[in-house]
């Protein structure tokens, strides 16, 4: 049963009672006492278990097959196949001058900076995302006769269906067979996933894998690795957490700057350490907070540089 | 966007883990069992991480909490203790009012123990975790207003209990 009064109390306690509904309220109760009472509370506490304490308990128990992988963003409308190249090609944005300054007829450029990412058409039907400090290359007039593209750094692709075109990078060749996936190639390492259709792999040394939607496969060190599968529906770059496996804490640094433009710096740290995990690409404090957490650092960031080190 | 990145949980750790554990203490489960409860809602959180917003964690975890404390609910009693740097008068007080002070515990943890549920967790949200009745609202899911209502029944058996005695 409601009691009127009990609003009452509770404007007390908030200090939102007029003057005349405090006098009311103190026919009822002594306020003086309350008041003490509460400020004696005050003084008192749970025995609560420290959070430290209570965190191993849980963290032990987290098991990422129990999650459902969150949805990633791909481009709707399109019934388009799209194909993701990780190999990164250099493409000047600024196409006339770049047509200016072309050494060879036909041949364009678009290119991004660290931090910049960019989605443009090339070849009249081929969309291509491309990731921060990547380039594009390729040839507009011999592109019926000859479809190659030259990546350095990261893409993703999105052709029509039923055209076909070759990424190159210095690693290795991507054939596109009308698919969607993404070319990655960074250091020594390239990185390929399929998230439709099919596409063949191939090493310099002429080693050469085909795989299609939920596999991927890396050619390290020249030497092409086995198929692996993947759980993703796109790359990790369009939807802001890009995953490494074991990559080595210098090149993650490097990766830092190419997504954020700041320099980073790691004081004291084993630079050959590695690091499994996801790269927030739009907070740089999430992206640096999940990393010293996961690896047991410290870090700051300021305006010039972000700095890591052991605690 | 869920919670699934294990930073961003961990931070949703941070903010609600003391909540939680009052919440279960308050309802008379004991320490044991409460580590143990506070422990599965965090991980059926994870478990869900993908479907909940950060807003949405905190009503979430006090939800899995009282579903899991149904059948602790009132077994055992509430224990208090005195915060940190708090006086209790060890050092330069009389016996008598170390006395008064330990009836004084005893009278507030049975106070919080004999409060209605609906108004105990009000109670427990406002004067412990410290949260404006703005927050409450959200975290139980009811309205200001329906927050008015429980606060004030809360402090109406404060007042009753008449722990103070006046000096």
């Amino acid at each position: 049963m409601d009691n009127p009064n009990d609003i009452l109390l509770s404007k007390w306690f908030q200090n939102t009672i007029t003057d005349a509904e405090k006098e009311q309220l103190m026919q009822v109760y002594d306020l003086d006492s309350l008041r003490q009472s509460l400020n004696k509370q005050e003084s008192l506490e749970f025995d609560l278990v420290p959070a430290d304490e209570l965190w191993s308990g849980i963290e032990g128990n987290l098991s990422d097959t129990n999650v459902v992988s969150e949805p990633v963003n791909t481009k709707s409308g399109s019934s388009k196949i799209k194909i993701q190249l990780l190999i990164a090609a250099i493409i000047i944005l600024g196409a006339l001058l770049l047509y200016l300054f072309r050494p060879v007829a036909g041949e364009i450029n678009i290119n991004t900076k660290p931090a910049q990412q960019i989605q443009q058409i090339i070849a009249e039907n081929v969309s291509v995302d491309l990731a921060p400090g990547s380039s594009l290359d390729y040839n507009e007039e011999t592109w019926n006769e000859s479809r190659l593209v030259e990546l350095k750094g990261q893409a993703f692709f999105d052709v029509n269906k039923g055209d076909k075109f070759t990424v190159q990078t210095t690693l290795g060749n991507v054939e596109v067979l009308g698919t969607e996936f993404e070319v990655w190639e960074r250091d020594d390492l390239l990185q390929v996933s399929c998230y439709e259709g099919m596409v063949k792999v191939t090493t310099d040394g002429g080693q050469s894998a085909e795989i299609k939607v939920g596999e991927k496969v890396s050619i390290n060190s020249g030497r092409l690795s086995r198929v692996e599968k993947h759980k993703d529906q796109g790359p990790g770059f369009l939807n802001n957490r890009v995953s490494y496996d074991r990559i080595e804490l210098s090149s993650l640094a490097k990766e830092i700057e190419r997504f954020y433009n700041i320099p980073v710096i790691l004081n004291g740290i084993d630079k050959q350490k590695t690091f499994s995990g996801i790269l927030i690409s739009d907070d740089i404090d999430k992206a640096c907070s999940y990393i010293a957490e996961t690896l047991d650092l410290k870090y700051e960031t300021g305006k010039e540089k972000i700095e890591f080190h052991i605690q | 966007m869920g919670i699934c990145e294990k930073a961003i949980y961990k931070n949703v750790f941070l903010q609600w883990n003391e909540s939680v554990q009052r919440f279960l203490m308050s309802r008379g489960v004991s320490p044991n069992d409460a580590l143990d409860i506070v422990q599965d809602c965090f991980i059926k959180l994870w478990q869900n991480c993908a479907n909940i917003h950060e807003e949405q964690a905190g009503p979430f975890l006090l939800k899995v909490a009282r579903n899991l404390s149904i059948d602790q609910y009132r077994k055992g009693q509430v224990r208090l203790k005195y915060k940190k740097g708090v006086d209790v008068g060890v050092n330069n007080q009389d016996g008598q009012f170390l006395l008064e002070e330990a009836e004084f515990k005893k009278k507030i943890e049975e106070t919080i123990a004999s409060m209605p549920e609906k108004s105990r967790e009000v109670f427990i949200l406002s004067r412990f975790d410290k949260k404006t009745y703005k927050e409450i609202a959200n975290s139980l899911e009811i309205s200001v207003k329906a927050v008015e209502k429980r606060m004030g029944k809360a402090l109406a058996i404060l007042a009753k209990q008449n722990i103070m005695k006046k000096r």
